[in-house]
């Protein structure tokens, strides 16, 4: 028992330098968005900022549309995220429980195009929403995420690892695919659907190539493209004296929804089943 | 799973054909919806991307048919191998550590420790941060004269070290920044992988007077098997296609000990504006991941 | 069942529906199209879309001088749109592709023969203008023209100048009001200024290498590192290419001669610290002297109060009177819309003639009347004075690749092999003279 108490211990010492480690270049970005811009590269580093400013991001809201920016990125994340969590778990359900020709085929084909990089099929997605009209607009951003193949391929891992058992009592009372894809298998996949969600919310929520290319004005302009008006960190200086402050000040503005979204959904990640369903 | 076994009577084998029939029919409703957003702005333009490889392109004009031009003259580029390379080297440090860390990270908040929301929400923050604060943050740790590290450093007798002005030190230096922006991503993953490891087989494990450590080598490995398999190709693709941090830390610098390829192919397609030379580099990316693709899928099938 | 199964169906062809129906929606309410009528049509409003490359303070600036525009002028709206130079023309391409390119886009001379090139530009607007050569320093109006046409209205030049910290240098006994104008000179004061743990200056017996308090200069090591280079070069009255562009024209020796003396700061004058990342960040927290960089430095130096500081101009350190310099002029993509381009013609006039409000963003106006309102901001004078000998780089249709700022990059590559890694000086410029050849010479 003592043995046990003692790596207990361990375990936790560890869990706290790994966990300090991870928040100290986001204590440094909170702490130094509070700070006067000619305070924030002081020598030696201060954690605490001698005197706490909140200009940078008055300077932020009221210099820009941050705020337009924000509701966009939301609209587009929340319903980009809607869609991804319905399109790819339907599509994952047929990919891992029903048989038909060409499964393997049809999911191989998918997965293959996480091997493309993003930069080479930008420009001709580009022509294709130019084509039917729909640059500048919410859908040019939403409907590239719909296409999501992570989520397909994360979705579909999971449901297949699934015992078929599961469902043949329900098959037996006449339960449909639908049915069972809706009342079997998302209850118990709760902690996917929350890491599919996450991981769909952000990466909507930091895309920068695809939305730069594909919106113009603040009426489809989404937070990171907005915000690089004024951010220039980038190694290749362009001439351009940085401006940290209000970088830093805009970050700490964006990466709290995306927390939030986060807090909330992890608390699927706690043990959703307790019983593999086969013991019975 | 797989087709059964039709060697019987000609009645039954209709019976299942009619069966695998319907199976067909759901399966197709299943899919439509993704499947029209998949094939709309995903597949078509992965292909019409993967064909511009084969012409002359300044994205303003038209694409000329080059053939296999663009494939000839990469083989030659003397860029193209050291980026490869490059990629490569940076794969081989960072992807072991963000398959392991991750999963240990993982199954240690996995345990019922206080604290451990806190903790899980820490580890995977990084994760949301965009990329250009990425650069900012980690451009002023690592600075050799008034960054963090080193200011942390000199207390335990380490002197300046160059992060990112040193072609030997860089890559650890843009391989450590990744670990810390996207080992949450991994790690949340395998807390989803975990979530699904039936609770009864650990009791059973219990019951037959498993340790702890045995719990974890005889049920919790084998189960996570799968999901294992999934983080590594994942990790795999994105580190080989690793671009923002390189981007926003050391421009591929110094020199090109940086220069990974899709930075050679951003370079090729949207500064030198020579898509169809930038398009020919992602469809060699293309070609090696589907080749590093089918290499796990007979490891996979080996160990199954 | 059955029942079920078409409720599905249609659940999911109504989500579909949705999607797409809601797909035209946005289109009509976004102002995607620049010209807006007036309701009678009695007075109607050009919109017109503004791009600088202008992250920083600068971008404050201008969004400052367009906003002052719009007011003047009712019948424009001016949008401006700032952002990072690399994605920014990115974005001049794809919308130059569909049509929607911007009225007025803000580059450097030498982006000028990329975009000409490729079709980008119109080479006749800016002779609509009205401006005047003898309005401009004659260096920033020559940066306008690619091949004969005037391409652009010349709007600023910045160039390297080297900034001091006056404390420091009362000091150590030197002048902050004369500053060094010549190499030895620049070594000298760098020595004077370079102070280890002990007080031991690096000429000295025992000085200690890893234990320096303060050092003397900071410079660049980036693309940087190679306009230093290249205003070395022009010191020697060597050209960088030959008039066609295609080739390169510099002497061996003088290359070398001139990485071997940038090398040596560092590496054997040990007055420059190896390795810096951001040199003016070293200089703002008073970790070194004096640091060569640019006049986009300005504004925020300005903001430092702690720092008392002045500039100076870049040295002579050969045998005559160079340094690198760029300039932001003001280029016309190809609009459908006449009025537009009008209305960019006006606006590109406009902000040459206010251009002494650009010059808070600390660039220099190439507008030789608003050059002489710059007396009472701080710092100018140094760039000013430098104007006449400023060498802008050769405008060539490669510039992009050529003279990269981001890795693969021939200019980048010798830089650092000097700076970063004390490589063979001959063997760099060697490296450096194929990687160009290599580029320029292609079709």
């Amino acid at each position: 028992m003592k043995k046990k108490r003692m790596s207990q211990g361990v375990l936790y010492v560890l869990l706290m330098l790994v966990t300090a480690a991870f928040a100290m270049p986001l204590v440094w970005t909170l702490t130094s968005s509070l700070k006067s811009e000619k305070d924030i590269l002081h020598y030696p580093p201060k954690w605490i900022p001698e005197s706490l400013t909140f200009e940078n991001y008055a300077v932020v809201l009221e210099k820009f549309s941050f705020l337009h920016w924000m509701v966009n990125s939301l609209i587009i994340a929340i319903i980009s995220t809607f869609f991804v969590l319905i399109f790819n778990s339907l599509a994952a359900y047929a990919l891992a429980r029903l048989d038909f020709k060409g499964r393997g085929l049809l999911f191989a084909l998918i997965v293959s195009m996480l091997f493309i990089p993003i930069q080479i099929d930008i420009i001709p997605l580009f022509l294709f929403f130019s084509y039917i009209h729909l640059t500048d607009t919410y859908w040019a951003l939403i409907l590239p995420t719909m296409a999501n193949v992570t989520g397909v391929y994360l979705l579909r891992q999971f449901f297949a690892s699934i015992p078929k058992e599961i469902e043949e009592s329900a098959r037996i009372d006449g339960c449909n695919d639908f049915r069972i894809w809706l009342q079997i298998i998302l209850p118990l996949s709760k902690p996917v659907l929350s890491a599919v969600a996450i991981i769909t919310f952000v990466s909507s929520w930091n895309n920068f190539l695809w939305p730069l290319i594909a919106t113009n004005t603040d009426n489809s302009k989404t937070l990171p493209v907005g915000m690089a008006q004024f951010m220039s960190a980038h190694a290749g200086a362009s001439g351009s004296a940085p401006e940290y402050g209000m970088t830093l000040a805009a970050s700490v503005m964006a990466i709290l929804p995306t927390l939030i979204v986060f807090f909330i959904l992890q608390k699927h990640f706690v043990r959703a089943i307790t019983s593999s369903g086969v013991k019975g | 799973m797989a087709v059964p076994d039709v060697s019987v009577s000609p009645e039954i084998k209709q019976k299942y054909d009619r069966i695998y029939q319907k199976q067909w029919q759901t399966a197709l409703l299943f899919l439509l919806p993704y499947l029209i957003v998949f094939i709309l702005f995903r597949l078509g333009p992965g292909i019409a991307g993967l064909l511009t490889s084969f012409t002359s392109w300044q994205i303003i004009g038209t694409p000329e048919w080059v053939g296999t031009a663009n494939f000839e003259a990469l083989m030659n580029d003397k860029m193209f191998w050291i980026a490869f390379k490059n990629t490569l080297f940076f794969l081989s440090i960072s992807a072991p550590v963000m398959v392991i860390g991750a999963l240990a990270l993982a199954i240690l908040i996995n345990q019922p420790l206080a604290g451990k929301v806190f903790a899980r929400t820490v580890i995977f923050a990084p994760y949301v941060v965009m990329a250009t604060v990425v650069g900012i943050i980690w451009n002023w740790i690592y600075d050799k004269n008034l960054g963090l590290l080193n200011y942390y450093l000199k207390f335990l007798g380490v002197g300046n070290v160059e992060w990112l002005t040193s072609s030997d030190v860089a890559m650890f230096a843009i391989a450590i920044t990744t670990v810390w922006w996207l080992m949450g991503y991994n790690m949340i993953l395998f807390l989803a992988g975990l979530q699904g490891i039936p609770e009864d087989l650990y009791e059973a494990a219990v019951i037959d007077g498993a340790t702890a450590w045995k719990k974890f080598i005889y049920v919790t490995l084998p189960l996570l098997k799968p999901t294992f398999f999934l983080v590594v190709m994942l990790t795999v693709i994105n580190c080989f296609q690793v671009f923002d941090q390189v981007y926003v830390m050391t421009g591929g610098g110094p020199g090109t000990s940086t220069l990974t390829i899709v930075q050679y192919l951003y370079f090729q397609a949207f500064q030198n504006f020579n898509l169809g030379y930038g398009s020919a580099i992602g469809f060699v990316i293309f070609i090696v991941l589907v080749i590093f693709a089918l290499i796990q899928k007979r490891i996979m099938r080996e160990e199954a | 069942m059955k029942k079920k199964l078409v409720g599905f169906v249609f659940m999911l062809v109504l989500a579909l529906g949705t999607v797409l129906a809601g797909c035209s929606q946005p289109k009509e309410s976004s102002s995607d199209n620049p010209k807006q009528e007036g309701k009678n049509g009695e007075k109607t409003v050009t919109n017109i879309n503004f791009w600088g490359g202008w992250t920083g303070p600068d971008g404050d600036v201008m969004r400052t001088l367009v906003e002052q525009f719009n007011q003047e002028n009712a019948d424009i709206k001016v949008n401006l749109e700032t952002l990072q130079w690399t994605p920014l023309f990115e974005k001049l391409i794809t919308q130059t592709k569909v049509g929607n390119p911007p009225a007025l886009m803000a580059m450097h001379p030498q982006d000028i023969a990329q975009f000409a090139s490729l079709g980008v530009l119109d080479p006749d607007a800016a002779k609509g203008a009205g401006v005047e050569k003898d309005q401009f320093n004659a260096n920033a109006w020559d940066g306008t023209f690619y091949d004969g046409k005037q391409y652009a209205i010349p709007l600023d030049m910045h160039m390297h100048a080297l900034y001091l910290n006056n404390e420091m240098y009362e000091k150590a006994g030197l002048d902050p009001a004369n500053p060094p104008k010549t190499g030895e000179e620049l070594i000298d004061y760098a020595t004077k200024l370079t102070i280890d743990a002990n007080g031991k200056h690096p000429n000295e017996t025992g000085f200690d290498i890893n234990n320096v308090k303060q050092w003397g200069l900071g410079m660049p090591n980036n693309h940087h590192g190679f306009y230093l280079w290249f205003a070395l070069l022009n010191q020697q009255n060597e050209k960088l290419l030959d008039d066609s562009g295609k080739k390169t024209a510099f002497k061996d020796d003088a290359g070398e001669k001139a990485w071997k003396w940038l090398g040596e700061l560092v590496y054997k004058h040990h007055v420059v610290p190896a390795g810096q990342k951001a040199p003016m960040d070293d200089f703002k927290s008073g970790l070194t002297a004096m640091v060569i960089d640019g006049p986009w430095q300005l504004p925020g130096l300005e903001g430092q109060d702690a720092l008392k500081w002045s500039t100076a101009a870049f040295p002579r350190i050969f045998a005559t009177d160079a340094v690198w310099g760029s300039a932001h002029v003001l280029t016309f993509p190809k609009v459908k819309d006449a009025k537009e381009r009008e209305a960019a013609v006006k606006l590109a006039k406009w902000i040459a003639e206010h251009s002494e409000a650009w010059a808070k963003s600390g660039n220099i106006p190439s507008n030789l009347t608003a050059q002489k309102g710059l007396d009472d901001l701080p710092g100018r004078k140094a760039f000013i004075e430098m104007m006449p000998y400023t060498k802008v780089l050769p405008n060539i249709p490669k510039t992009a690749q050529a003279f990269s700022a981001s890795s693969p990059s021939p200019i980048m590559n010798a830089s650092q092999g000097i700076l970063l890694e004390n490589k063979d000086p001959s063997a760099i410029t060697k490296e450096m003279r194929d990687g160009l050849e290599a580029i320029i010479s292609q079709p």
